[in-house]
């Protein structure tokens, strides 16, 4: 992390107003968000190794809690009925709607998904894209679609995934990679996966030539 | 469960477009025939053909991974309940 990016981040922890500065110049990754947000403490509590998304919308803070590995792609997720002030309103009401959100150990939430408030996501689960939580995710399950229904197990799953790995052909260079991006390895395998997703032909060749 | 094999492959061709002459040892979700988010979809299919609900815990790839697998764990929960 650079001497502008420390400093942006340290800003960001002080304060909220520092957050948007932080994103756009500072470009954190989501482990570095993820870091920003714990430190600033806003929410009710947050595990170890979390990563998220700096483009995720997380309001009501204080209502939200993190397990440890929860991993938050560019999703929304609220603590609140955002219907509730128009309600008030016309019916010359003062009700309150509001709920925790609760996001146990080893939690994926994919792109686009909601999390309503209320709302407890077990460990060891998945929320795929574009789904809408709004009652609780067992232990272990994959969740999809609107209203969010099981579709799968994690165990699964990953059984499956493991399957699905000892096809592919770059299966050796994944073994060898440091971590989720190796600059070293990255070529070849792009290359390997290209070739293996479309055929061996000239790059930028399209079928009419 | 001679039946249930049948109601099966049937199944798996007409929703999950598995030609009918696939083997009963094939992988269907390890082989990458069927994908991940279909897994609830073929239990679906199993709980309506043996009249039970089948736990989250044993939707493993061990109980339903191929038909053979599927026959025998059906065998199995079936005779469980018919014993309890």
């Amino acid at each position: 992390m650079s001497m502008l990016d420390a400093l942006l981040q340290r800003l960001a922890v002080r304060s909220a107003r520092f957050e948007g500065l932080y994103r756009r110049l500072g470009r954190p990754d989501g482990r570095e968000w993820a870091e920003m947000l714990r430190r600033r403490g806003d929410f009710h509590a947050m595990g170890a190794d979390c990563w998220i998304d700096p483009h995720a919308l997380i309001v009501d803070r204080a209502y939200i809690r993190f397990g440890s590995n929860v991993r938050l792609a560019t999703c929304a997720i609220f603590g609140h009925d955002g219907a509730m002030n128009m309600i008030n309103r016309a019916y010359g009401l003062r009700l309150d709607s509001v709920g925790k959100v609760d996001i146990r150990d080893n939690v994926y939430i994919a792109y686009g998904a909601i999390v309503l408030p209320g709302v407890t996501i077990g460990p060891n689960a998945i929320v795929s894209a574009g789904s809408v939580v709004r009652s609780d995710v067992a232990e272990g399950d994959v969740v999809a679609g609107v209203p969010a229904k099981r579709m799968g197990r994690l165990e699964m799953s990953v059984a499956m995934l493991k399957a699905k790995n000892e096809r592919y052909p770059w299966r050796h260079l994944i073994e060898q990679r440091a971590g989720g991006l190796d600059a070293a390895i990255e070529p070849e395998l792009v290359r390997m996966r290209v070739e293996y997703f479309f055929g061996s032909r000239a790059r930028g060749a399209s079928d009419s030539e | 469960m001679k039946d249930l094999r049948t109601v099966l492959r049937g199944e798996l061709a007409a929703r999950f477009n598995i030609p009918e002459s696939f083997d009963d040892d094939s992988g269907l979700f390890s082989g990458g025939l069927i994908d991940s988010l279909s897994v609830m979809e073929l239990v679906g299919v199993v709980e309506k053909c043996i009249g039970c609900q089948i736990p989250p815990a044993q939707i493993t790839l061990e109980n339903f991974d191929t038909v053979n697998r599927i026959l025998r764990y059906a065998e199995k929960l079936t005779a469980t309940r018919g014993a309890g």
